[in-house]
């Protein structure tokens, strides 16, 4: 049985506990609406590269002279996968559900005969694949340190993946993240970057008008040479979108669970409390019966 | 009848309005566009955006490159950065 001190003392640190979770979670909702906020200003770049894109290439597409990032290298060998993860934890099973889809596609595609390399971003994706399937690890990008994250480092990924892909080291790249479904749900989606899913001609709003290009360069078709320019800054957008996504992610969830860590702190402290004051009682009560008895005895 | 600009970074929606000839920096030069112009994908260069209201220039914009969609009631730019001049 504690005394009542061992209660005392516990209940003092249950509420600094609960002092730290509730102040971590207000810091998580403020840092979730600049989040938001951000990921809502970036919408308009990627919905008009979009449209773009629609009509330049259903215009090269299948020619053979498509470039790798939007017709791939043709073949399916290889598969890249890139997680993208927090940098930091107590945010319930968010990094962890993206290190799961990840480690299961990965098993999956390999007991299909193909080969899996992954590139982590986020310092979390990447400790719980070294832990799972380390040896698939073929490098990591942290911004660990970094207090927003810009298009400058989306395009640092980007480099690093069209680098890779003019090595011939993968044929197929997917990214991995925590796709915002609202504040208190993250879903965890692969996205195919390479080769590029061309949005639908039809769904472009341009309204069937046919375009006139012109990229200066008298020596190749100008569709190619816009498609060539357009290409990477898509890919380059495609992960900012998925890197303020999981920013944003990763706050909601943050939120959540401080807010649920929170709420069982201050359970906590009620039974706490309660078993301190049955203590006290009993404490109490036995006192006075030892009072009484001895006074009958006298 | 103005045309309608748009002129968007890859971090924000950085202008939305209707201007009455906007120049942009093309890659075979400079390139004035006016409404009713012919459907177009252009690639740009390094260059200023000049808007024009009335006859005046009330807005001038520097971009690193990117790309322009004109279409004839509308002037998209993508810009890959943009700093004011």
């Amino acid at each position: 049985m504690a005394t009542l001190k061992d209660l005392r003392v516990r209940i003092t640190s249950v509420k600094s506990t609960q002092k730290i979770t509730s102040a971590m979670k207000m810091v998580a909702a403020s840092k979730l609406r600049r989040a938001q906020t951000q990921a809502e200003a970036a919408r308009p770049y990627a919905q008009r590269m979009e449209r773009m894109l629609a009509s330049l290439g259903a215009s090269v597409a299948g020619s053979p002279t498509a470039p790798k990032l939007l017709a791939g290298t043709g073949g399916d060998k290889v598969h890249l996968l890139v997680p993208v993860t927090g940098e930091r934890g107590l945010a319930g099973a968010f990094n962890s559900n993206v290190g799961r889809l990840t480690r299961n596609l990965a098993r999956k595609l390999e007991s299909e005969g193909k080969t899996v390399k992954i590139l982590a971003v986020g310092r979390k994706g990447r400790d719980y694949l070294r832990r799972e399937i380390g040896s698939r690890l073929i490098g990591d990008i942290s911004f660990a340190g970094k207090k927003t994250i810009g298009f400058a480092e989306a395009q640092e990924i980007a480099a690093r993946i069209t680098q890779l892909l003019d090595d011939g080291a993968f044929d197929v790249c997917t990214v991995v993240y925590n796709r915002f479904q609202s504040v208190i749900s993250q879903i965890p989606t692969e996205m195919r970057l390479i080769p590029a899913p061309l949005p639908a001609e039809g769904s472009a709003s341009a309204g069937g008008a046919i375009y006139e290009y012109e990229a200066g360069d008298p020596d190749e078709p100008d569709q190619e040479v816009i498609l060539a320019k357009l290409l990477p800054q898509n890919l380059a957008i495609q992960i900012y979108r998925a890197l303020l996504e999981n920013s944003a992610g990763f706050y909601g969830a943050q939120m959540t669970s401080m807010d649920n860590a929170t709420r069982n702190a201050g359970d906590m402290i009620k039974r706490l409390t309660l078993n301190y004051n049955r203590a006290r009682q009993a404490n109490i009560t036995k006192e006075l019966i030892e009072i009484i008895s001895g006074a009958e005895a006298v | 009848m103005p045309v309608d600009l748009e002129i968007v970074s890859p971090e924000k929606l950085l202008l939305s309005r209707p201007v009455d000839m906007v120049v942009i920096p093309a890659a075979e030069g400079e390139m004035g566009v006016l409404p009713q112009h012919a459907p177009m994908i252009v690639l740009l260069q390094e260059g200023v955006i000049r808007l024009y209201e009335g006859n005046r220039v009330t807005e001038s914009l520097r971009v690193s490159g990117g790309f322009a969609e004109v279409t004839p009631t509308r002037v998209t730019v993508l810009a890959d950065t943009v700093t004011p001049v």
